[in-house]
């Protein structure tokens, strides 16, 4: 095992109070200071979906997770870079052969006392401590919890022998006293502490979760800057400030500046954009194309929009026909032009995919050369590959306006390389059952990380290992990249890292399992009133709010 | 009438059980898996087994089916596979505002409807009635979501008198545009059928009679020719509400308003079974009494019409 003291030995400790953006405005006067922004107001957000469950062990669909953000609270958390940074622990040291994290927990951070309007939560507000991680990693792991993430950390120590019931707690997790958290590992997984950002992975009060079971997701209780106060089903969610959270501005002053928030979901895209411009809302979540230029137009400070950690893409099954050839996936690639169909039919909100990881990522590599657009490239591999007549392929689609426009682009521009390309949209749920099961042979598939490594892409989606539900619909097999992926996975040189993993990389746009299509593009269109909001490169979705505030 | 309400009930049990049976059928064998929505994007095999058995679905067809069929017994109609909350729940408190939509809708167009439909007769060729026909044309012809969106650019944009989408603070404003956009098409074709109803009953030797006795014309119209043409009105009107009642998902999902229809649309995406099922149920309940409460308001109209007694006329 390969181990470098200069990563592990770091003992990271942040500033808070550093992090917290600097916000112009008329500020108050407050008992701690000045406040950098104003207090009050609540923040309306139009969002198409309706949350499905808040609970953060069940959470795994946007919708859900917006909400839960700003619910729950984990160790460590992502800053809008993508960077890892302090949460409720305040630092954390990794032993030298990689296996034991100490975690030092943040002291005064207090669960929710009140909810749902003011009603007693059942843990009455009390601290943090580190007992309440173990309960909470022992909850996540718990069979009977059926938790769909919990397998992110099956590397802790004791996690089979938990699962299969020959033990009654997770053997790695201990707490040595009340402020200090230590999580032993089975084998060295460098992306360990990433993972621990996803929102899976955050505290909950025993007290409520044992009071509220399985509905606990109707009435969470998390330690963040907002409480929950109602949630009308299919209507709107109201948060409340939490008047006991744990950060303040770099005054000093309580945080968050917000009374509360309330989501609304408003499924129609025009919709919310008529509703936004009549000052309805704070924030809308989606700028449908047609009313994209004219949102740049109107809001040209307050729609903020940058490179996304997601990759779209259709996938194919490399063993089956004519997949199976590697020149007819090359040529596939080679028959689309994807700076064309983003100029046109999205606005150019994409950046083109040259490969699988996304820009921004640990490991993205802007020498790439990927796929241009060369028909009579893709002509000659396919004639090279046995088909000199062409190929007539299907590709199944979830069923979407965007999606079908790309594709019938696509379909126009593989006729040219000689590609016959029949399209079947499909509802997003066969669609799915149909990749997991591996019955797809040519399928679009969109993904976005759940935490900011490359292991989330290119281990998840293309080791051999994850065939099937787990993540590698296409069956794509090489074993030298399941080599560089599996050791990426131990490696704790980040330079080493990168270097395996960009090799990785060149493998899987050589072999060409998917037709790599663009990387998404996060966007927030916001009211030029409000202030101190950070657009996440994790999507917009996890964007947090206890600093932001309205000016107005 | 006592006893053809109890027949014409009886008779509705066979229907409803038929239903539950081809709606169970049908969403079992639909491809889309609950528990791997459930489990999102990616999930370990035995996590995915696990949740197939929690939900149940790891149970024979025939044992979920009579488990069904025993709850829909005791009003119990299983638990949200999203949420875990009691379908039952779910679907009341989604209830109140489509019953709302659909009634409010139902008496704009029955109101509307008629009075277009017995002015356009009354005055036939002229150009009250040209009017009224160029209207229920509009009527019929444009899809919901286009008068949808022609009602909000007036009502909300332009003038900004009323909120375009949700349920507001608790007022009734809020219902106004989807009640409009919703009451549009059965209007148009209640205008028609009063017209041509009325038309044809005002040929009738028995309202020249009546003319002949020298009624007043609003007794002619409203009290002898009106109550004769309302029978296929009464009928139209009744379908209309029970459709609107199984939920309006264009308009709901257009004005987004939380009622059955969008609680429908949302539970297919999501493979939610016993939401499904519950609101099919519920959809065939309501069917058949709407069907059945039409079918009673018959002899209000025609008195010749008498359920469980002799005619009056032979």
């Amino acid at each position: 095992m390969i181990v470098k003291k200069p990563f592990l030995f770091v003992v990271i400790t942040f500033v808070l109070a550093g992090m917290l953006a600097g916000c112009a405005g008329t500020p108050v006067e407050t008992p701690g200071g000045q406040a950098e922004g104003k207090y009050g107001g609540t923040f309306r957000l139009a969002i198409t979906e309706s949350p499905k469950n808040l609970n953060p062990v069940h959470a795994n669909d946007t919708s859900s997770m917006r909400v839960v953000y700003q619910l729950f609270d984990t160790l460590v958390g992502i800053d809008s870079e993508g960077e890892l940074v302090p949460n409720l622990a305040e630092s954390w040291d990794i032993s030298e052969d990689g296996l034991v994290y100490t975690f030092k927990l943040k002291e005064g951070v207090k669960f929710h006392a009140t909810t749902e309007g003011g009603m007693e939560t059942a843990n009455g507000g009390r601290e943090v401590t580190a007992e309440n991680w173990v309960w909470t990693f022992n909850y996540i792991t718990d069979p009977d919890t059926n938790s769909a993430r919990a397998y992110f950390i099956d590397m802790v120590k004791g996690y089979d022998d938990y699962r299969e019931g020959k033990t009654d707690t997770l053997a790695g997790v201990t707490a040595k006293d009340d402020y200090i958290l230590q999580i032993e590992l089975e084998h060295n997984f460098a992306p360990f502490i990433s993972v621990l950002g996803y929102n899976t992975f955050s505290v909950l009060p025993r007290e409520d979760v044992e009071k509220w079971g399985k509905d606990f997701g109707l009435h969470p209780v998390g330690t963040s800057p907002f409480k929950f106060s109602e949630w009308t089903q299919g209507d709107r969610l109201v948060l409340s400030r939490n008047e006991n959270y744990w950060r303040s501005d770099s005054s000093g002053n309580s945080l968050p500046y917000l009374d509360g928030m309330e989501l609304k979901v408003i499924n129609d895209l025009t919709m919310q954009w008529t509703e936004f411009n009549l000052g309805n809302f704070e924030a809308i979540e989606v700028v449908d194309d047609p009313y994209y230029h004219e949102a740049l137009e109107k809001y040209p400070d307050s729609f903020f929009r940058r490179p996304m950690m997601g990759t779209y893409f259709y996938g194919m099954n490399v063993t089956a026909k004519p997949f199976d050839n590697k020149k007819v996936r090359q040529a596939i690639n080679y028959s689309i032009d994807r700076q064309g169909v983003i100029d046109l039919l999205r606005n150019g909100r994409a950046t083109p995919a040259k490969g699988v990881l996304p820009p921004g990522m640990f490991g993205y590599n802007p020498d790439l050369e990927g796929y241009t657009y060369d028909p009579v490239k893709a002509k000659q591999l396919l004639a090279e590959a046995g088909y000199p007549e062409g190929i007539s392929i299907t590709l199944q689609y979830n069923t979407d306006d965007i999606h079908k426009r790309i594709a019938e682009a696509f379909q126009q521009q593989m006729k040219e390389a000689g590609i016959e390309l029949e399209l079947k949209h499909m509802e997003g749920a066969a669609l799915f059952e149909a990749m997991q099961k591996g019955d797809a042979t040519f399928f679009r598939l969109g993904w976005v990380v759940d935490y900011p490594d490359p292991d989330n892409f290119l281990y998840v989606l293309l080791n051999s290992a994850n065939f099937g539900p787990l993540g590698n619909f296409t069956l794509y097999r090489n074993p030298e990249f399941d080599r560089l992926t599996n050791e990426a996975r131990l490696e704790t040189d980040p330079e080493e890292r990168r270097r395996m993993y960009q090799e990785a990389e060149r493998i899987a746009v050589e072999d060409a399992p998917w037709l790599f299509v663009y990387h998404y593009t996060t966007e927030q269109l916001l009211q030029p009133y409000v202030k101190g909001y950070t657009l996440p490169s994790f999507g917009e979705h996890t964007a947090k709010f206890y600093d932001v505030w309205l000016d107005k | 009438m006592a006893i053809y309400t109890i027949k014409r009930l009886l008779a509705a049990v066979p229907v409803v059980i038929g239903v539950i049976a081809v709606v169970f059928i049908l969403t079992s064998i639909v491809p889309g898996d609950p528990a791997r929505l459930i489990a999102g994007k990616t999930a370990d095999p035995e996590t995915i087994q696990r949740i197939r058995e929690e939900l149940g679905l790891n149970r024979p067809l025939w044992e979920q089916f009579t488990d069904f069929f025993k709850g829909v017994l005791t009003f119990d109609l299983g638990r949200s596979y999203r949420n875990n909350r009691p379908v039952t729940q779910v679907i009341m408190e989604r209830l109140p505002l489509t019953a709302k939509l659909a009634v409010s809708s139902t008496a704009l167009a029955v109101v509307t409807g008629v009075s277009l439909g017995v002015v356009s007769a009354v005055k036939k060729d002229s150009m009250l009635d040209h009017g009224g026909r160029v209207l229920a044309l509009l009527g019929i012809s444009a899809p919901s979501f286009w008068i949808g969106l022609m009602v909000v650019l007036l009502f909300c944009v332009k003038l900004r008198w009323i909120p375009g989408t949700g349920t507001g603070d608790g007022g009734w404003l809020y219902l106004v545009l989807p009640v409009i956009t919703l009451g549009m098409r059965p209007a148009a074709f209640i205008t028609r059928l009063t017209r041509s109803g009325m038309l044809e009953v005002l040929e009738q030797d028995y309202i020249q009679t009546a003319w002949a006795k020298g009624l007043p014309g609003r007794a002619v119209v409203l009290g002898h020719a009106l109550k004769n043409a309302m029978i296929p009105v009464a009928t139209v009107a009744g379908t209309c509400m029970a459709e609107m009642m199984g939920g309006a998902i264009v308009v709901e999902q257009f004005f987004s308003l939380p009622g059955v229809g969008r609680l429908g649309l949302e539970a297919i995406l999501a493979r939610d079974f016993p939401v499904i099922r519950g609101q099919v149920l519920l959809l065939a309940l309501v069917f058949v009494a709407v069907n059945l409460l039409v079918d009673l308001t018959y002899p209000l109209f025609d008195p010749r019409i008498k359920y469980g007694g002799k005619r009056r006329h032979e």
